[in-house]
């Protein structure tokens, strides 16, 4: 089972935060503009994938999540980039996207969580148009996923993580930048949340991300049971060392090892606690006690 | 020529739109539509709308546009057996790998993709409708001019929303609710929601709730994130000429007002084909005067089912 993990720059890549790691994908899919963001620095995207092929992992990158006609050229334009670099795959959540890559080019396409997957029936569109990989809607059960098995295409998990729970046309919190103080491209770099009485959400481009940290740690072994092929740990919005930290506890946890004080770090590096997304059909804030 | 859509919350509702004008009317089958079960129509119901439908010499589309679960494929298709019996002459579906099998299955039937597939880009269009759409609904955030490129590059009818809301998110790629409050009940092996829109149940709308903007200190509160309703005028004229069909939101309101709403657009549809048949210019003001006491109305219904609603969510949470 490969784990997995997304960094939006290369200033956010140290060799430390990738090693426990088999994949990479890279760019922020949240908004073109984040400073630095491989999406949009084809330079950065190179030496990029330079450091991940020296380290021996495989090179993924991420699209703009929300594409409106005027961003697919320049989406377009980060293929071509991307494809002459030799990356392993390409992801996308968008169902033209999709479909042109895989009309016009010969590499593997993974459909990421925004692309709405939410039955089998789309699952085996894509495969029908050789979509290597996807990644279910976040809001599905274990069950609902195990019947996503049924058909021939890789399948790729959310482990840890602040999960997306929308996206927007632009980013809200640019109205606020002035009472903040901050100007964009830095004032999603801050730590900044919205928050109504026990229900945070962190805002960050045009999406916006659980507050809590969705954790499967103690839940391992239910999804390992789906034969699932990649799992995934989100943190696009997170500082070099929770990437570091998270992947080197679930590494451990992928290899069988369950240990309770690797299990109350990932507690203490949540700020707002943890949750169980949608997999044991509850809200996605509720946390289910485990092992 | 372009169709006037309106909604069909109820039988009552269904004859009250047709006699205000409308062209065609959706209606959400129970248990399978993105809102609540008393605004969707049972099967008997269902069929008394198809007659009601043709016998105005208008079309009923049927939103079956919930994401169904995988084991509820099968149960899916035997409701679309019955839709086709049903001579609905059209569905608004949300599942493109489900749109896919139904267009192999009834290739005679019009399907609409939802606006819940938050359709954004022409290529996506290209690829709804090599699934099988005939007519995608438009996000309400898309621009004239997007559409025309739309229009243009997958050939494809487009319906815009003249009446409805704007998410803070895009509609269909949101699930802020079902991470606040989630409740799932199973009814004769159907699984509902409630608190899911994507898959049929309400939404809490936890955008108007009253949010801080919190950091290092709070720098902002008391804001909703923004959602909200609107009513088209000034477009109206400039879409004429490139969508195929304006529908009107709102099965979930009270007839009355969905059929003065109703009145109001078809009364002025029909004004703007006449004077732009003859180069007249179209004089807005005398109609945004109407719309605004529209408006007024609307917003005091809306509010009364936001309050609801948010008391539903908080309910669902104590459970």
């Amino acid at each position: 089972m490969e784990l997995v993990t997304n960094i939006p720059t290369l200033e956010m890549m140290s060799k430390c935060s990738i090693e426990p790691y088999d994949a990479i994908y890279l760019g922020n899919p949240y908004c073109w503009d984040f400073e630095g963001n491989l999406m949009s620095n084809f330079n950065d995207l190179e030496a990029a994938v330079e450091i991940l092929r020296e380290m021996g992992k495989k090179v993924y990158v991420s699209t703009f999540a929300a594409p409106r006609n005027a961003d697919l050229e320049r989406i377009f334009r980060l293929i071509d980039r991307a494809i002459e670099l030799n990356v392993d795959a390409i992801e996308s959540t968008n169902y033209g996207v999709i479909n042109y890559i895989k009309r016009e080019y010969d590499v593997r396409v993974h459909a990421g969580g925004f692309t709405n997957i939410y039955t089998k029936a789309s699952a085996e569109l894509l495969a029908s148009i050789g979509v290597e990989r996807i990644m279910p809607t976040y809001e599905l059960s274990i069950e609902d996923i195990e019947r996503l098995k049924e058909v021939n295409i890789e399948l790729e998990l959310v482990i840890h993580g602040k999960i997306p729970l929308g996206i927007s046309h632009n980013c809200f919190l640019l109205q606020f930048k002035d009472d903040i103080g901050i100007e964009c491209p830095q004032l999603c770099k801050q730590e900044l949340w919205y928050k109504h009485e026990d229900l945070v959400l962190k805002p960050f481009g045009d999406a916006t991300l659980s507050g809590k940290d969705l954790c499967m740690y103690e839940h391992m072994e239910k999804l390992s049971g789906l034969n699932i092929d990649a799992c995934r740990i989100e943190a696009i919005s997170e500082r070099i060392g929770y990437r570091e930290r998270v992947g080197k506890i679930y590494r451990k946890r992928i290899s069988g090892i369950f240990d309770r004080k690797d299990f109350e770090e990932l507690i203490s590096l949540s700020k707002y606690g943890i949750c169980n997304g949608f997999y044991f059909n509850k809200a996605g804030q509720i946390y289910v006690g485990g092992v | 020529m372009i169709e006037l859509l309106a909604p069909g919350g109820s039988l009552e509702m269904i004859e009250a739109v047709f006699e205000a004008g409308a062209d065609s009317i959706y209606a959400g089958i129970k248990g399978w539509s993105r809102r609540a079960s008393r605004y969707e129509l049972n099967d008997d119901e269902l069929i008394r709308a198809a007659k009601i439908a043709h016998d105005y010499n208008g079309k009923l589309r049927a939103a079956i546009n919930a994401m169904p679960k995988s084991s509820e494929i099968d149960m899916f298709i035997k409701k679309l057996e019955f839709l086709y019996s049903a001579e609905v002459d059209a569905i608004i579906m949300n599942d493109i790998g489900l749109m896919r099998v139904i267009n192999e299955r009834f290739p005679d039937l019009d399907i609409v993709a939802s606006i819940g597939c938050n359709i954004l880009n022409y290529q996506e269009a290209i690829f709804y409708k090599k699934a099988g759409a005939k007519m995608i609904v438009a996000d309400c955030k898309l621009s004239v001019d997007e559409l025309k490129e739309i229009k243009e590059k997958a050939d494809i009818g487009i319906e815009v929303l003249i009446h409805a809301n704007t998410d803070f998110t895009y509609l269909g790629k949101c699930w802020m609710s079902s991470y606040k409050a989630l409740r799932i009940e199973d009814i004769d092996g159907k699984s509902y929601f409630i608190g899911s829109p994507n898959r049929g149940g309400v939404c809490f709308r936890p955008c108007l709730m009253k949010w801080r903007l919190s950091g290092e200190k709070v720098f902002a509160e008391g804001f909703n994130l923004p959602n909200s309703m609107f009513l088209l005028l000034e477009e109206i004229p400039e879409l004429l000429e490139v969508v195929d069909c304006l529908k009107i939101q709102g099965r979930e309101y009270s007839t009355n007002l969905i059929k003065n709403i109703v009145k109001f657009y078809r009364e002025f549809v029909d004004s703007c084909v006449e004077k732009m048949s003859q180069d007249q210019k179209i004089d807005l003001e005398i109609w945004r005067d109407r719309l605004y006491r529209l408006a007024d109305e609307r917003d005091a219904e809306r509010l009364r089912k936001t309050i609801e609603l948010m008391r539903a969510a908080e309910s669902e949470i104590k459970l």
